[in-house]
């Protein structure tokens, strides 16, 4: 760590690889494009060090992974021949049924399974509410959202998972 | 994207995507103790509310998930190796998963080098492309040599010297053929 507390981009890479790593996988759903996601993070990190202001860093480290990832979905959808993430319009669930059981288990490997099926831009708002802990100002902030958006973007991600893992 | 599709909430006379602010305490305190009256009284909202809240402890209940070995000698190779690859096709799979976390994130010996370093797979073919076309190009550019004849008598001779039994060539053909590319 430098003497202003922002860290070197060795710091980051070695102290906070693991937490990206799993910000990573947990958007991407495997390891693949977790660790090219990890590698795009870390470049922007190299590239952005300079502007940082000393504060959450994780929290830094997570709008850059969010933005990363969101910029090669939205990169992706340009492309004529590839598969499209489903639009949340077709896939919401119907309205839950009365008698949900809270003690319901679902195995992590479902969980996490149905995360990555999420829209990309609902499973940015859970991921960064859920794994990663921000609250919603911060992920409006990280996403461009207003405020609003992020409690819906995290609503209806709760609820597509719920209707998922049924 | 269409975010404004909440069919609940405050003006709905149902709590919507309010509930999930209620369980992140992200709702403000004004607003708290309506939400819990409304929610107790209300059926349709207090199975909502039970889902979500289901969803968001599964979520929350994830493990960390812990890289390959191979992740922590790719970025330990600095920025500067990163920079080289950046920029390179990604594959045109959607990013959903290809391998669910239930399956071992492990790969074989192997296969993990190749796998783990796609894009400097890509990177390498790009280059071999690049400079096989450089080469072509040079080739075709190239005034041909009038005479060109391999040095097979060299060769044989260095054979012989570094072996020490006899050249792998004149007992396949009595005599060395002189060999000649003229045009």
């Amino acid at each position: 760590m430098t003497g202003s507390g922002v860290p070197t981009w060795e710091e980051v890479a070695r102290d906070h690889g693991h937490f990206l790593y799993t910000v990573a996988y947990r958007l991407t759903g495997n390891d693949d494009d977790a660790q090219d996601l990890v590698q795009e993070v870390l470049l922007r990190v190299q590239r952005g060090l300079g502007s940082y202001q000393p504060g959450n860093l994780e929290g830094w480290l997570s709008r850059i992974t969010t933005n990363a990832f969101l910029d090669e979905v939205r990169r992706r959808r340009r492309r004529p021949a590839e598969v499209v993430p489903e639009e949340p319009e077709r896939v919401l669930p119907p309205t839950p049924a009365a008698d949900v059981a809270l003690d319901m288990e679902a195995l992590p490997a479902d969980v996490a399974a149905a995360l990555v099926r999420l829209p990309a831009e609902y499973r940015a708002a859970v991921v960064l509410c859920d794994v990663v802990g921000l609250p919603y100002e911060e992920i409006a902030s990280s996403l461009d959202v207003p405020l609003g958006t992020v409690r819906s973007r995290i609503h209806r991600g709760r609820a597509l998972l719920r209707e998922a893992l049924s | 994207m269409t975010d404004d599709l909440a069919p609940a909430g405050p003006g709905s006379g149902h709590l919507g995507d309010l509930l999930s602010a209620l369980l992140d305490g992200e709702l403000p305190t004004a607003d708290v103790a309506a939400a819990r009256t409304h929610l107790a009284g209300c059926r349709e909202c207090a199975a909502e509310h039970a889902a979500v809240a289901l969803a968001r402890a599964w979520v929350r209940a994830l493990p960390p998930v812990e890289p390959p070995a191979t992740f922590y000698a790719r970025i330990a190779a600095g920025p500067a190796a990163l920079e080289s690859f950046a920029g390179l096709p990604a594959p045109a799979a959607p990013l959903v998963a290809a391998r669910l976390p239930s399956e071992p994130v492990r790969r074989r010996a192997g296969s993990a080098v190749v796998d783990l370093h796609r894009r400097r797979r890509l990177g390498v073919a790009a280059l071999a492309g690049c400079a096989a076309a450089a080469l072509g190009v040079v080739g075709l550019s190239s005034p041909p040599d009038p005479a060109t004849s391999p040095p097979v008598g060299r060769f044989i001779e260095a054979h012989a010297t570094a072996v020490g039994g006899g050249d792998p060539v004149s007992h396949l053909a009595p005599v060395a053929v002189p060999v000649s590319f003229r045009r």
